[in-house]
C-alpha cells in the first residue's frame, strides 16, 4: 500500500522531473532486451552496442559499466578474438573494479591453449569457432 | 518511447519526502561496514509459470543498479560464461557459497534474484499484470547478507484508474507486442526496489551522493536487512 502511495505522488510530480540517471544508455537497454529474446544475432548484437559506444564517445558521455565488456564478449562469439582483447581492455580501464576479471578473460585468450584440467572455479573462455549463441 | 524514459520519474517520486514515511529503514550497518563497489548478477531463478521470465527480467536489472552507482559485471557475459562452465542452474548457484562466486569475477556482491510472479490476472471486472521479484545481496568476502528486498506490484491494464497502469501501458505498447513481456513492470518495479529511500540501495561509489545518504540509509544496528516474506534459496 505503502510503496503505490509512493507511485502515485511519482506520478504527481511527473511534470516536474529534475533527477537524471547517472548515465546515458543510449539504444544499450532495447538491445538487451531484444538480445535476451533471441531476436539478435552476435553480429547484429556487435554491431548495435558498437553504435552505441560510438555515439556515446562523440559526444563526451562517460560509456556505462559492461557496455565495453559486452561489446567484446559479441565480438568473441563472431570469431573476432583480437577485438574482444582490445574491448576487455577498455573496460577494465574505464572501470577498475572490473580490471582483475577482464584482464584474466583477456590473458586466457591471448596465451596460447593449453589443455588444462578442468577447474570449476574459474570461469574459462572457450575458443569462439563453435560457441553457440547466447 | 525508450522503457527506460520511465526512471528518471521514479528517481523523482522517490526523492519525495513523503515517501520516508513509510516502514521503519533496514539496518545499513553491514553494507555501510563491506562497502561494496561491484556486484554481479547470477542466474536468476524462475518461480513464476512463465519460461522466459528469468531471461527477460535479467535484461532489466543491469541499468537501474549501474544507475545507482555501483559497477554491475556484464550480465550477459557472466550468464553465458557461468552456463559453458556448468554453473548456468539458478538453483545450484544459489544455494553455492557466494565466495566462491564473488571469486570468480572478482565482485564485491553477488545479488541473487527470484522472479516470484510474472503473469497476467483476469478478474471480474479489469485485467492486469503482477510482477514480484526477490532481491537477495551477499557479501563477496564474508558471505553475510547485506540487503535484501521483496517488491511486487499489479499493474491494472485497460482500466486506466491504477496509476501505475498509465505508464506501464503506454511503454508495454510502444516496446512490445509480445504476449508476457512484462520487462516495463520489471523496469518499474527494480526502480523502485533499489531507489526506495529506506528500503533499496544505498548510493554507490560512482553516484556523486556517495556515502552521504547515511540518513536515508542508515546503519541502526537492529539488524533488519530485509523486509522479505518470502525465504530465498540463497538464504536458507
Amino acid at each position: 500500500m505503502f510503496r503505490q502511495l509512493c507511485v502515485g505522488l511519482l506520478l504527481a510530480s511527473l511534470s516536474g522531473c529534475a533527477a537524471k540517471p547517472l548515465y546515458d544508455w543510449g539504444d544499450y537497454p532495447k538491445t538487451l532486451l531484444q538480445r535476451s529474446k533471441g531476436n539478435l544475432t552476435s553480429q547484429e548484437y556487435a554491431e548495435r552496442l558498437a553504435n552505441t559506444i560510438k555515439t556515446l564517445e562523440s559526444t563526451k558521455k562517460k560509456v556505462p559499466p559492461g557496455l565495453f565488456a559486452e561489446y567484446g564478449f559479441a565480438l568473441l562469439e563472431t570469431g573476432n578474438v583480437q577485438g574482444a582483447v582490445t574491448q576487455f581492455g577498455k573496460e577494465g580501464s574505464a572501470y577498475p573494479e572490473a580490471l582483475p576479471f577482464m584482464k584474466r578473460i583477456g590473458d586466457r585468450l591471448t596465451s596460447p591453449p593449453v589443455p588444462p584440467a578442468p577447474d570449476p572455479t574459474q570461469p574459462a573462455t572457450q575458443a569462439p569457432a563453435a560457441t553457440p549463441s547466447v | 518511447m525508450s522503457i527506460f524514459k520511465i526512471f528518471p520519474a521514479f528517481l523523482a517520486v522517490l526523492a519525495l519526502a513523503a515517501c520516508t514515511s513509510g516502514p521503519p529503514p533496514k539496518d545499513y550497518s553491514l553494507f555501510r561496514q563491506n562497502k561494496p563497489r561491484s556486484i554481479v548478477v547470477v542466474p536468476v531463478i524462475n518461480k513464476s509459470s512463465e519460461v522466459d521470465a528469468a531471461d527477460l527480467f535479467l535484461a532489466t536489472i543491469s541499468v537501474p543498479l549501474a544507475n545507482r552507482g555501483y559497477y554491475v559485471f556484464p550480465t550477459i557475459m557472466v550468464k553465458t560464461l557461468m552456463e559453458r562452465e556448468g554453473l548456468g542452474d539458478p538453483n545450484l548457484i544459489h544455494t553455492t557459497d557466494s565466495r566462491k562466486i564473488a571469486s570468480l569475477f572478482n565482485a564485491d556482491a553477488v545479488l541473487y534474484v527470484e522472479v516470484l510472479k510474472w503473469k497476467a490476472r483476469y478478474i471480474v471486472v479489469s485485467s492486469g499484470i503482477e510482477v514480484g521479484f526477490l532481491y537477495t545481496l551477499k557479501d563477496g568476502k564474508t558471505g553475510a547478507l547485506l540487503w535484501q528486498d521483496e517488491t511486487d506490484f499489479y499493474y491494472e491494464k485497460s482500466s486506466g484508474v491504477h496509476p501505475i497502469s498509465l505508464i506501464a501501458n503506454a511503454i508495454s505498447a510502444a516496446v512490445d507486442n509480445a504476449r508476457s513481456d512484462y520487462t516495463p513492470q520489471a523496469v518499474a518495479v527494480n526502480s523502485l526496489a533499489i531507489f526506495l529511500p529506506g528500503q533499496g540501495l544505498p548510493s554507490g561509489p560512482y553516484d556523486p551522493r556517495y556515502e552521504k545518504d547515511l540518513s536515508e540509509f542508515p546503519a541502526s544496528g537492529k539488524g533488519n536487512f530485509s523486509n522479505a516474506k518470502t525465504k530465498a534459496v540463497a538464504l536458507p
